[in-house]
């Protein structure tokens, strides 16, 4: 089946852009190394990404910088900003566009980290969203008091447990929760507020990260685009959230696709002017039908005529 | 908690100080964009801590963030100390040192604060209504103390290190690999 085959009138795309290192890959783009760092870069790609209708933009996050045979990566951009930090800043120079942080359940507390998104959420009024992710690797570990200790085995129960405490702290601004790796007592201050929940992304790719996806996620990435693939990823997660009791429009499925720019008329996407961008631009869109589940749609992509 | 605080100020501190001034060089001819003899791992190890480091982002514009912390238990590791009330007076620790005053209704503040300013280098202001007493500081006793040469306005466009006098300090690391740019 080709994708021309498959239409569906009632189909709506939502653009997510992803830049994993920040604003600008290719360092030798600009004057001074500390625009990699600094605010102006973050908020021209915002106001950039929102001018051009996307619903979303998540950056990719490292809780370590690059090494490479036991030394500091020197070559490439390394280190980046807090981005519950940065998204807080954003916000307030932009009106629609939803921010997703990338953050770590394996090596955050999760009483702080609801308590942090939840106040971005606040100043967004509703644009907030969490790309779940953990961690298994000692290696990252090193960076933080507990130290590396979750096999993968360990990881997405640890992550449920830490999900678990952030959900009931938005929803009902208490918990009380004694698991397996949390004993916690906690409350968030103010009134619960069922529009102010931030969306929860996942782009696990194991079977126990599709598993977790299809329970608890709204939104989840695919690396498939190839029609196919996409096809048979998204058939997957169907049957999971099936499994799951929940109904297919329950989630959003964003496969990556890879842009590559190049000057008109000039060289193609080998030539020279593709390097500065073919790394730092994804654009992403769903195979779901309901938008009813991303707030930030409706006000972010145009009617129809 | 006392000695946890400690070994959080002095972690917070190696971090900042992890990536030196000048690590950022964008140098297109060797192909490096960082320095990575100017990066350091921190390699704390110490009763409730262990981070390998280095920090995740550049040195902090100012070198080390200011750090305030309530005297007299936690002195030891602030650039600014806070006391409550007159008994600033008292405090010998180093560093730059603040007073606490709780701002109640009627409270004769101008004659506190021309006593306190010889000794302390700022106020912190408590008040349960802070509208009405910004509103009350703005009309009588900013005026007052700006003309008598005793309230420091703030300059645009500098660090809050330089505005409260205190110098920006150069990494650790930095002297101990004996240089820096």
């Amino acid at each position: 089946m080709s994708g021309n085959d498959y239409r569906r009138p009632e189909a709506r795309l939502h653009l997510n852009g992803f830049f994993p290192f920040g604003p600008i890959y290719v360092w030798d783009q600009v004057a001074r190394p500390e625009d990699y760092y600094e605010f102006a870069g973050f908020a021209r790609l915002a106001r950039t990404a929102e001018r051009g209708l996307f619903t979303s933009i998540f950056l990719g996050d490292s809780q370590r910088l690059r090494e490479h045979l036991g030394r500091i990566t020197d070559i490439a951009v390394t280190g980046r900003p807090d981005q519950l930090v940065l998204f807080a800043h954003l916000t307030a120079i932009t009106e629609r566009i939803g921010f997703v942080a990338t953050l770590n359940t394996t090596y955050s507390d999760p009483v702080e980290l609801a308590r942090r998104l939840a106040t971005v959420e606040a100043l967004s009024g509703g644009r907030a969203g969490w790309n779940l992710v953990t961690t298994g690797n000692a290696w990252t570990g090193e960076n933080f008091r507990k130290g590396g200790y979750l096999g993968h085995a360990d990881r997405y129960r640890h992550a449920l447990e830490h999900l678990e405490i952030v959900h009931r702290l938005w929803d009902h601004r208490e918990v009380d929760f004694h698991g397996e790796f949390y004993d916690v007592t906690a409350s968030l201050p103010g009134p619960p507020d069922p529009q102010l929940r931030p969306i929860l992304f996942q782009a696990g790719e194991s079977d126990e990260g599709r598993d977790f996806a299809a329970k608890y996620a709204e939104v989840i990435f695919s690396r498939y685009i190839a029609f196919d693939a996409a096809l048979e990823f998204a058939d997957d997660i169907a049957d999971r959230l099936h499994a799951a009791a929940r109904p297919r429009d329950d989630i959003k499925i964003f496969p990556a696709a890879k842009i590559t720019l190049g000057a008109t008329g000039g060289p193609g996407p080998t030539g020279e002017s593709s390097r500065s961008s073919n790394r730092s631009g994804v654009a992403i869109c769903p195979l779901g039908t309901s938008t009813a589940r991303c707030r930030t749609s409706p006000r972010s992509i145009p009617s129809r005529p | 908690v006392r000695r946890e605080a400690g070994e959080v100020v002095d972690a917070a501190r190696r971090l900042w100080d992890s990536w030196e001034d000048g690590a950022l060089i964008a140098d297109i001819a060797t192909g490096r964009f960082l320095d990575h003899e100017k990066l350091h791992y921190v390699d704390v190890e110490s009763e409730f801590l262990s981070i390998r480091g280095p920090a995740l982002m550049p040195r902090p514009v100012q070198g080390q963030v200011p750090v305030f912390a309530r005297a007299p238990d936690q002195t030891g590791y602030a650039d600014i100390t806070l006391s409550d009330g007159l008994t600033a007076l008292d405090d010998r620790s180093p560093g730059l040192k603040f007073a606490e005053l709780a701002l109640l209704p009627g409270t004769e503040l101008l004659p506190v604060l021309r006593r306190l300013a010889g000794s302390v280098g700022g106020v912190v202001l408590r008040t349960p209504e802070p509208v009405a007493a910004l509103e009350e500081l703005d009309r009588h006793v900013i005026p007052a103390l700006a003309a008598e040469g005793i309230l420091v306005p703030p300059r645009p466009g500098e660090t809050l290190r330089a505005q409260l006098g205190l110098s920006r300090p150069s990494s650790r690391y930095a002297a101990a690999s004996g240089g820096n740019t």
